[in-house]
């Protein structure tokens, strides 16, 4: 029976499918006319649906059902849950089906031992196990657990009547070593035979043993084997430590795992069956309002885009990305993994990821993918969903004749005639024709109101753009290898841009394996390897979302509804000259910016031996390295525009052209640990750990080109290959470099120490040298101290309500190295505004100049951060609180701080100043049940306040300008405010007569705006040196929201489960640039916010009067523009249901099928298509609207199925 | 055995990592040079030369937002802005900006320029394997030649009056030691004198013909040299000139009149430039196509002197000039600062004819330039030569010019020294109207594209002018030089010499040449000047007014531009505005 059992856990996996899809058709055939025929039917569906064959395993006449279980460990863990059994007049064997689907745990049996009467059982808040004895009491049967530990066996109880000379028994009780709860069904094994028994359900054992010499091994699933010599004792009484499986109770910290209560650290953990449900394209998209303490933003919408990420706070102006370690191995971004792949996420936000010194100043993302478990069958896991995602708030432009309105009042405002424009003419074809024609086409139907124009961005929306997911995951393992396999596929499309909208598509590989190559005569491993791979590969295309310049939306936005989209022979229209600047925006997309496909592979693999010649000292080898290479297309065709005005067309471009650019490359780095453990006086416990590690990265090329004149016209021949001719004359560029080459040495040194698990320490230093900077300035010491105390494992505090409290605190220092090599140098510039052509025209002569100041003392970023906080249990563990209160200074922040121009080349990075961030994090959760129903609630919420405390030289770093519409910089980092807040001026609202104008003077009583006029804006005069001037601005509003907050609620009623989650933000502010930009460019089109504008006394006091003079002084930046950018949005709503709660006989653990509804709802006061809003030109700074690609609303349906 | 392996494996691999050395994190930029070995030898001299002059072709593109030859074409009595009904350019007509940070960008790459030249100064004497001594100077002169025209470029543009007291521009020579206030005017001129002297003092006196046209030379220096004292001696600094002026040294010391006559005279006799006796053959429309011709050239019998270098530079008038290229574009190795941009932009506005192209419209002509004579006396022939009134038939331009559509203060007068000339294109090459720049006849690898096909030299010193300014400087010569100039006209010469007489010719023979301005500036006539030019009749977008020039916002700002507010921001404050640029009535609020 064992035999049989064993080979379905080693046959492979391949094998196992095809056997289960033929059991499932002889099945489905001969079962056809039973009563379940129509449950049959349902799941062919779902199978059919999912596209993967279904299983039922039922083995020959043994009928051994052995259902994969999941959740062992928590069943085993000491906080287990309990449940209550109601058995009425059931088969025997349909009972035990029932105990174990409660349990969700592996049953196995032989029906000819099964007593065929039925049965009533009533059970309350009872495990497992005592379910089980009470069942098989007085039937002879016991419960056993066979060598591969993870289905319980039903057995006659005849084992030990072999023994023919029974002398001695030895009884004894078998407790939790951390609970103390007793422990029934443990197995108790005389060492060397097959003689054994199992404890009771108050964990009593007795065993006839034939000598008090002899050795006992006592053994449970989730717990440690321990083997113990009788040594003439009749009583033992054994306490077993919990087996950490990993990713549950245990917490990667970096370079070894902590019991998640012995944490002594600010961390947050994800599971990976969280951030899988949530069905999110990337794994950031899931992490976002279950982390608090992290912030992450969306740069833009575009699918495939990634996020800005702030742990504790924005630490620097320069780069402020957390370090990413996927598996061990550094990763530049986590948006190439697939979050069905994930197991676990931890964020090491405190100054304890010290032992990752160099880089972890802005806090770690530590990612485990999913890992096979010992002696676990092989489990098969299925998901997919198809959904349709559409834009959920629209763009709100003018119509024609609200344009046409607004521009008219524009005209009066600055004493010019309104336009007609029925009569307004232009001539036909330039200068070589006199006719005259209708300026703007179909002006008549504008004016009747029966046209309203062309609405771009209504136009370029991809309505229930599509978005699907597979994802595969098979995992198992045997007592000396474990495996996971993981397979998964994603693609979305974007919600604008057509008819060339974004596309994003993804495969993903993952293989883990560890094996166990050597172990003693105790089984204990002393060399394990294993190999952790992922692969990913994606292509996307998209449309342009950057600055002002480069933004298609930002086009449709501005675009006049007055020039039809077609023109002559169907084609785009060409422009009109009402307003000359403007091209057919979808011609320009189309054309000059959407042909493209980038492709990316990346390749992570890491090898790793571990190799413990002593029990609990290991040493660990891991070599990884990431291979990536990327390539990208794009092209311009050769097109014409269509003349709005008669047949005619016009050239559009006359050169086609071609880019193609590839990159390939890698980075490595080689890490050595030694680890050891020990416990001293039995109630000192020690773990510490000696490393060393080797890196470098940017060993790599591209390689790219640009030519003219290929020879098709068409973007799926945009090859090189395909433009045989070098242009002599221009369009063509080729480029080839190396990636810029660096490299980290390390060594560090980890301590962790506990006295009876309720007074912990621990210390990590890592001293890093990186090649970024000079020789004399490369090596940075970080060190870092936590302590924390477990108040309940105190005698003194034993409260009924309080299951859980400790208290922490930690204190580090973390650093950051992340600038560009050489700037200790002045590098030398050859190209880009460096030539110069003497005497023959056609001839270039090559110049170079220094493109930046050097900086010979660069040197490392250094991260002080502080650290308090409490995690407690209340109410028998229903109610869960954490609560982190934190303080990070960052000196010497790298930036390149601009200088004025008079320096006369670039600045150096410098370290330039320091940034205080503190906050705190919050987060509480209360689990509980109602009978069946489940529920649990949880809140979190994070405050950071961010202050810039000295920059270097004093003053003030200015963000960009000239990102849009040749502004000014519209947000700054400036000592005493918060880093990439908004710069402007105060103002108090709008001059609604000449006569506020006249009362607002100066002390001199000369006016303060003297050229404003009725319907402009009131600046406030801040420094009081009686004019409005650059020295009256000041910060205006937070970029970046000093509050984040989440709220997930998660139901379960029988099969039925609903999640939601809710994510907001509060105290920031949005620029919608658009509104600024009707100023500074008003023939361009508006919001429907702009008709909420001055036109005349008590009109409005929020948006100046619009004039086509120009208003000059309006358009300075100020907090007119600013709009609250608070937001709560309604993330996730799921609701699932799980077959395999009707059809409990159903060959799968699980077969969900589910809807979703992401980004369902946002409450806010924004105004334009998407609060959540990253951009801005520089990474520390966001919150401004230039035209931003909105998240999609998706509503998707999917099934789970679970093998 | 096992263990003794795995146990050695694991110190090896210890021993392995300790190994790693300092060197382990030591690298190398493979893609650039650096700061390290740079300036070593000639060639790379020589590159750090070209850049600078590169840098200066920046700096006059007006693409980039100001360029001091076309500002100081719309600033003038001789020009308007033109241009589009949004352009941005209309407003510095008036002494206005129409945005923020309007000159953030040509402020930026004059001090471009000059760091590029005071870095290649610092480093020259490190540079070895100079095949002569006189190289070195050449190479040396030419960085300090250009620095010095950085500097006076932008002491003309933004070196105006704080708190009613001329200030100079932050001075700098030294690359890393950067200094953001403003210095005084007489510190600046004084560098300006002292590298222009050591650019004369040290380079070799070559005929111009020799060298590699596009290099400033010795002749150049000593050009620029008396246009530098002129201007600093004039009234923009409320001073009078006389040849009693002087200019300051650094440390004290003095160039005088003297010194600068001397030098000028230099430049007269053993430059080899010389006057082209007939003054339309300095300009494109006289170019001799196979395809083509412009009646008014042909019936006057022109052929244009060309400005291709490719054979010894045969301008002989071109002391120092831009050389524009095939090499324009809008990338940075090919850029619309390779290519005359300034001619694009001073061509007819988005229409062409044979032989006036393409262009955006800038730069209209003044009435006054063909009306009166306050310009060209009758009878000079150079009226015709300068300008065309789009209503003269015996000029044969066709087809015939169309007046209105969205161009800004149109006079119909054109000036035609930089515009883009067009001749018959083959059907071929997909010329829109079969007609194209000449360049594609002289340079077949060019680009059609209207936008960026002129290469026509921006001449900024020519030897008319030299001639001019040694008359006024009082050389002994100042009759000859005056009468040679005055050939150009046609008409008889001068039989004395009178200031007078000096500033009508310079006024008649530079018109359009980015010179008036300056004149305008140092005489002190801007006032004046502008009352004339006031009420004269105008078409804005086709509809007629009449000028209304703002004379209160030239007394404002004394007519230098604003500092960019940007630049004054990151001075944090160091950096003075200009007066008459922080009051409300500096934007422009349209005609």
């Amino acid at each position: 029976m064992f035999d049989v059992y064993e080979k379905l856990v080693h046959n492979d996996t391949h094998f196992l499918l095809n056997k289960m899809l033929i059991q499932f058709l002889k099945m489905h055939e001969y079962k056809l006319s039973s009563k379940r025929s129509i449950k049959i039917l349902a799941i062919s569906l779902i199978i059919t649906l999912c596209s993967v064959g279904g299983s039922y395993a039922q083995i020959g006449a043994e009928q051994i059902n052995a259902f994969k279980k999941k959740q062992f460990s928590s069943l085993l863990a000491p906080n287990r849950k309990h449940m209550n059994i109601n058995i009425n007049n059931l088969k025997f064997s349909d009972a035990l089906y029932r105990i174990s689907n409660k349990a969700s745990v592996g049953i196995s049996f032989s029906p000819d031992i099964i007593p065929a009467y039925k049965v009533s059982l009533h059970l309350k808040n009872v495990s497992v196990y005592q379910a089980l004895y009470k069942l098989l009491s007085g039937t002879g049967l016991q419960v056993v657990l066979p060598k591969t530990k993870d289905v319980l066996v039903i057995q006659k109880k005849t084992q030990n009547l072999g023994l023919k000379n029974k002398q001695e028994t030895v009884s004894g009780t078998i407790t939790d070593a951390q609970t103390g709860d007793t422990l029934p069904g443990v197995n108790v094994i005389l060492k060397g035979t097959t003689t054994g028994t199992s404890t009771n359900a108050t964990g009593h054992y007795s065993l006839n043993v034939p000598s008090l010499q002899d050795t006992l091994v006592f053994s449970f699933i989730g717990y440690e084997k321990k083997t113990v010599p009788i040594d003439g004792h009749r009583k033992i009484n054994i306490e077993l430590t919990p087996k950490t499986i990993s990713g549950k109770s245990l917490v990667v910290v970096g370079y070894v795992k902590l019991k998640e209560k012995n944490l002594t650290g600010s961390n947050v953990q994800v599971s990976g069956n969280k951030i899988e449900k949530l069905n999110t394209v990337s794994t950031l998209d899931a992490l976002q309002g279950s982390t608090p303490g992290v912030q992450l933003t969306k740069t833009n919408g575009q699918p495939g885009s990634g996020y800005k990420v702030n742990i504790h706070g924005m630490g620097t102006i320069g780069n402020s990305n957390p370090l990413y370690i996927v598996d061990g191995v550094v990763v530049g971004n986590i948006d190439n993994l697939s979050p069905s792949d994930i197991q676990n996420v931890s964020v090491l936000k405190g100054p304890m990821a010290a032992i990752y010194g160099s880089r972890a100043a802005n806090g770690v993302i530590l990612i485990t993918t999913k890992h096979g478990q010992k002696s676990q069958k092989p489990t098969i896991t299925y998901n997919t969903y198809y959904g349709w995602q559409n834009v959920y708030k629209t763009a709100n432009l003018l119509d024609a004749q609200q344009y046409l309105t607004v521009i008219n009042e524009g005209m009066v405002d600055a004493g010019k005639k309104p336009y007609d424009i029925t009569t307004m003419a232009h001539s036909l074809n330039g200068n070589n024709n006199n006719k005259l024609v209708p300026l703007v086409p179909d002006a008549s139907s504008i004016l009747a109101g029966n046209d309203e124009g062309t609405d771009w961005m209504n136009a370029i929306t991809n309505s229930d753009a599509p978005i699907q997911s597979h994802a595969v995951n098979i995992s198992g393992g045997s007592d000396r290898t474990t495996y996971s396999l993981g397979l998964s596929f994603k693609s979305q499309d974007g919600i604008l841009g057509e008819p060339v909208a974004s596309h994003y598509d993804r495969y993903n590989v993952l293989i883990n394996s560890d094996h166990t190559i050597l172990t003693d005569e105790n089984e204990r491993s002393l060399w394990k390897v294993g190999e952790h791979i992922t692969y990913s590969f994606n292509q996307r295309n998209g449309i342009a979302v950057g600055n002002g310049y480069w933004n298609d939306i930002y086009d449709m936005e501005s675009a006049n509804p007055f020039l039809p989209i077609y023109g002559a022979k169907g084609l785009y229209s060409y422009k009109i000259p009402w307003d000359h600047l403007q091209n057919n925006p979808i011609a320009t997309m189309v054309n000059s910016r959407g042909l493209n496909k980038s492709k990316n592979h990346n390749l992570t693999a890491s090898f790793h031996t571990t190799i413990s010649p002593i029990k609990n000292l290991e040493f660990t080898s891991r070599f990884s390295t990431n291979v990536s290479a990327g390539s990208y297309r794009s092209f311009t065709p050769t097109y014409n525009l269509g003349s709005v005005y008669d047949a005619t067309t016009v050239v559009g471009n006359s050169k086609n052209s071609t880019t193609q650019n590839m990159n390939v490359g890698l980075n490595w780095i080689w890490e050595n640990t030694l680890s050891y453990e020990f416990t001293v006086q039995g109630d000192h416990n020690f773990k510490v750990l000696a490393g060393q590690s080797a890196e470098k990265d940017g060993l790599g090329q591209s390689l790219g080109g640009t030519n003219t004149n290929n020879i098709f016209n068409q973007f799926k021949y945009a090859y090189l290959s395909n433009t045989p001719t070098i242009s002599s004359s221009g369009g063509t560029t080729i480029s080839g470099s190396p990636w810029g080459r660096g490299g980290i040495l390390s060594y560090f040194g980890r301590l962790n120490y506990n006295y009876k698990q309720k007074y912990l320490l621990s210390a990590v230093v890592r001293a890093d040298g990186s090649s970024n900077f000079a020789q004399g300035h490369r090596w940075g010491t970080f060190p870092a101290f936590s302590a924390g105390w477990i108040i309940t494992r105190e005698p003194f505090l034993n409260s009924s309500w309080l299951d859980f409290l400790k208290i922490r605190a930690s204190w580090g220092k973390n650093g950051n190295q992340s600038i560009p090599n050489f700037q200790y140098l002045s590098t030398i510039q050859t190209g880009g505004n460096a030539f110069y052509t003497y005497g023959d025209k056609t001839e270039q002569s090559p110049g170079a100049y220094p493109n930046i100041l050097p900086n010979p003392g660069i040197t490392w970023e250094t991260s002080t951060q502080a650290d308090v906080g409490l995690d407690a249990h209340f109410l028998h563990s229903r109610l869960k609180l954490s609560f982190d209160l934190y303080n990070k200074e960052t000196d010497g922040w790298l930036v390149q701080v601009p200088v004025p121009a008079v320096a006369g080349t670039n600045p150096p990075y410098v370290n330039g100043g320091n940034i205080r961030n503190r906050g705190y994090d919050i987060k509480v959760g209360w689990s509980d049940q109602i009978g069946q129903f489940h529920y649990s609630i949880s809140g979190n919420a994070s405050y950071n306040q961010n202050r810039v405390t000295k920059i270097k030289g004093g003053g003030t770093i200015y963000g960009a300008s000239g990102f849009y519409g040749n502004n000014s910089s519209w947000y700054v980092a400036k000592e005493g405010q918060a880093a990439g807040s908004f710069y402007g001026y105060k103002t108090d609202g709008i001059f609604q007569t000449q006569a506020q104008i006249q009362a607002y003077k100066n002390k001199k009583g000369q006016l303060i705006q003297p050229n404003a006029r009725p319907g402009d804006i009131h600046f406030i005069d801040l420094n009081g040196d009686g004019k409005i001037g650059p020295d009256d601005r000041t910060e205006i509003g937070l970029a970046r929201p000093p509050y984040n907050f989440g709220v997930s609620v998660d139901l379960a009623y029988k099969g039925f489960d609903f999640t939601f989650l809710g994510t907001g933000v509060a105290g920031n502010k949005i620029v919608q640039a658009t509104d600024w930009n009707s100023l500074n460019d008003p023939l361009a089109n508006y919001t429907t916010g702009i008709l909420n504008r001055w036109h005349g006394p008590g009109t409005s006091n929020s948006m100046p009067r619009i004039s086509l003079n120009g208003n000059a002084s309006n358009n300075n930046f100020s907090d007119m523009w600013l709009q609250p950018g608070d937001y709560f949005r309604i993330q996730n709503l799921t609701l699932g249901y799980d077959f395999k709660h009707v059809w409990q006989d159903m060959p799968v653990q699980k077969a969900r099928l589910y809807v979703t509804i992401q980004n369902a709802y946002t409450f806010t006061k924004y105004r334009g298509m998407d609060p959540a809003i990253g951009y801005a030109p520089d990474s520390w700074s966001q919150g401004i609207d230039l035209g931003y690609y909105p998240s999609p609303r998706t509503v998707m349906f999917g099934a789970e199925l679970k093998f | 055995m096992k263990r003794i392996a795995i146990y050695l494996s694991v110190i090896l691999s210890f021993v392995l990592l300790w190994g790693c050395k300092q060197n382990f994190l030591d690298s190398q930029d493979l893609t650039q040079k650096t700061s390290a070995n740079f300036y070593q030898n000639p060639s790379e001299a020589e590159q750090a030369l070209t850049a600078i002059y590169s840098m200066y072709c920046k700096a006059m593109d007006p693409n980039n937002g100001g360029s001091i030859f076309l500002l100081s074409e719309i600033m003038s009595d001789e020009g308007f802005s033109g241009g589009g009904q949004h352009d941005n350019e209309a407003a510095i007509d008036q002494w206005q900006i129409s945005k923020q940070n309007q000159y953030d960008a040509v402020w930026a790459d004059y001090y471009q320029g000059i760091f590029r030249a005071n870095t290649l100064i610092k480093h020259i004497d490190q540079v070895e394997g100079w095949e002569s001594k006189s190289k070195k100077n050449q190479v040396e002169g030419e960085a300090r030649f250009m620095r010095a025209l950085d500097y006076f470029d932008l002491m003309r543009l933004f070196g105006g009056p704080v708190n009613g007291k001329m200030r100079g521009v932050p001075l700098n020579t030294d690359p890393v030691k950067t200094v953001y206030k403003r210095a005084s005017v007489d510190s600046v001129y004084a560098q300006i004198a002292a590298d222009l002297k050591f650019s004369i003092e040290n380079m070799p006196s070559v005929a111009y013909h020799e060298l590699e046209p596009g290099h400033a030379t010795k002749w150049a220096a000593e050009a620029l040299m008396a246009r530098v004292f002129l201007f600093y001696n004039g009234q923009a600094y409320g001073r009078n000139y006389s040849h009693s002026a002087t200019m300051p040294l650094p440390g004290g010391g003095k160039i005088t009149n003297d010194d600068v006559v001397k030098w000028i005279d230099d430049c007269i006799s053993n430059s080899g430039y010389q006057l082209e006796p007939t003054f339309g053959n300095l300009w494109p429309y006289s170019y001799k196509s196979p395809n083509n011709n412009y009646p008014y050239a042909v019936n006057n019998n022109l052929e244009w002197v060309g400005d291709d270098g490719s054979n010894g530079g045969n301008n002989p008038e071109a002391v120092f000039q831009i050389v524009y290229s095939t090499f324009g574009g809008w990338n940075d190795n090919k850029s619309t600062a390779y290519n005359n941009s300034i001619a694009l932009f001073q061509g007819i506005r988005l229409q062409q004819t044979l032989p006036f192209g393409y262009g955006w419209g800038f730069d209209t002509v003044s009435p006054t330039v063909y009306n009166t004579t306050k310009w060209f006396e009758n009878g000079d022939k150079r009226k015709k030569g300068t300008v065309w009134n789009v209503n003269d038939k015996t000029e044969g331009v066709t087809p015939s010019y169309q007046s209105g559509g969205d161009l800004w203060e149109e006079t119909g007068f054109w000036q035609k020294k930089y515009v883009p000339i067009y001749v018959k294109a083959p059907a071929s090459a997909g010329a829109t109207g079969n007609i194209w720049n000449y360049s594609h006849e002289i340079y077949p690898s060019l680009t059609y594209n209207r936008q960026i096909d002129n290469t026509q030299n921006l001449i900024l010193i020519r030897y008319s002018d030299i001639l001019l300014m040694a008359a006024e400087l009082g050389s002994p010569n100042a009759l000859t030089y005056l009468n040679k100039v005055h050939k150009h006209s046609g008409l008889s010469p001068y039989g004395g010499v009178t200031e007078a007489e000096i500033r009508h010719e310079r006024r008649a023979e530079l018109a359009f040449e980015g010179i008036r301005y300056w004149d305008e500036l140092r005489y002190g006539t801007m006032t004046s000047d502008l009352q004339d030019e006031s009420g004269v009749t105008i078409w804005n977008a086709g509809s007629k007014t009449k000028y209304k020039p703002r004379i209160d916002r030239f007394k404002a700002t004394k007519g230098f531009l604003p500092i960019s507010e940007k630049q004054i921001t990151l001075s944090k404050g160091k950096l003075k505005q200009n007066d008459g640029w922080s009051s409300g009535d500096r934007f422009y609020e349209g005609d």
